[in-house]
């Protein structure tokens, strides 16, 4: 059996079994209350969330 | 059983999600019937499962057979050494890096999904996580993120002047992907939040409900109006924080209680505001049982009275 034997009766079998045709990416993005925290947060990163495509 | 644990409870999904793992194994493993999981073990098992299905997927797509072996034959003993026992069963917890981030096919969104490469989160993470458990579970939600949430991917830590962002993708079912600012109750309403978006994904897909498209309903959270899919997903995973939050809240304290108290007056006002679009999206769910599920945890979360969430 070739390589792309392999990898294409995988996929394949991989197109049958998926019954979801259409990829859903539910995301939300939330704020949190500055004030709730005193102190600055030496561990957080600085680089900050991307909205991105979402349902919420 | 609560209320809102009986409108959780779905036989249905369980047996679907046995007969999706045993599916996405057998494929990956021709000839060679599955054990089957125990209850406290399958929420675990499908994510898993589908982990090493899109991993072999992608490793085919680029022709890597070497990497589409792995996830075929390698992966399961790979994948058992990463798993975290918690009390809310077998969990994987893993915070990757921003650049271990993937871009797929599927998503503008960066994903992750298990590979060779995968460490664990570190001891104080995976402690945050039993810690926003045990929130959970005081809340009487466990159930839910015990089933939807097994596979937890921290994605970043963020300052409080900064926006969280989490997620779920259909892809990845029990998967569940957030930032978090390092306080357990907040990450409590986070897993919350996408454990409920893959119960709805999971609920739609084995009662084979489709939501039409055509028609938008004008969404509080995002100022805007929405397809039906997307605001009904909110009109789910938000009360569902909002009663999380109310019965967190006496227990919690410090930044938790602040961000949660202000969480729940926000989401107090959005259902308010929701409320006739969210009757009039909740025709288009032509299966009784799970619009009446739909319609039971936003009426409990809109009915919760405001001295409980000041």
């Amino acid at each position: 059996m070739t390589t792309t034997d392999t990898c294409g009766e995988f996929l394949a079998a991989v197109a049958k079994l998926r019954d979801d045709g259409t990829v859903r990416l539910t995301a939300h993005t939330s704020s949190v209350s500055a004030d709730a925290w005193t102190a600055p947060d030496p561990d957080a990163q600085v680089t900050p969330a991307t909205p991105t495509d979402s349902a919420s | 059983m609560s209320d809102i644990a009986a409108a959780l409870h779905l036989d249905t999904i369980l047996a679907h999600r046995r007969e999706r793992t045993t599916a996405a194994l057998t494929l990956l493993h021709p000839g060679h019937t599955p054990t089957p999981s125990n209850d406290e073990a399958l929420p675990l098992a499908y994510a898993l499962a589908h982990h090493r299905l899109e991993g072999a997927e992608t490793a085919a797509r680029g022709r890597d057979t070497t990497v589409l072996d792995w996830y075929r034959n390698t992966a399961e003993r790979a994948f058992s050494r990463l798993i975290h026992p918690s009390r809310l069963g077998p969990r994987i917890v893993i915070a990757p890096q921003q650049d271990e981030m993937i871009h797929g096919l599927h998503s503008e969104t960066p994903y992750y999904v298990l590979s060779a490469d995968t460490t664990l989160a570190s001891e104080p993470l995976t402690t945050l996580v039993d810690d926003a458990f045990a929130h959970i579970t005081d809340a009487g939600l466990d159930g839910l993120v015990h089933e939807h949430a097994a596979v937890i991917c921290l994605t970043g830590r963020r300052r409080p002047d900064q926006i969280l962002r989490s997620f779920a993708i259909t892809r990845l079912p029990a998967t569940v992907f957030t930032d978090h600012t390092g306080d357990a109750a907040i990450l409590g309403r986070d897993l919350v939040h996408e454990a409920a978006h893959n119960w709805l994904n999971d609920a739609l897909a084995t009662l084979q409900v489709t939501i039409p498209e055509d028609d938008t309903y004008f969404s509080p959270w995002r100022g805007t109006e929405r397809p039906a899919f997307g605001f009904l997903h909110a009109c789910f995973a938000f009360p569902l924080t909002l009663i999380y939050a109310a019965r967190a809240l006496p227990a919690a304290s410090g930044p938790g209680h602040t961000v949660l108290a202000d969480h729940a007056r926000r989401q107090h006002t959005h259902l308010a505001r929701a409320q006739d679009d969210f009757a009039r999206a909740l025709k288009l769910v032509t299966n009784d049982s799970l619009r009446e599920r739909l319609e039971t945890v936003f009426h409990r979360a809109r009915s919760l009275p405001s001295e409980t969430i000041a």
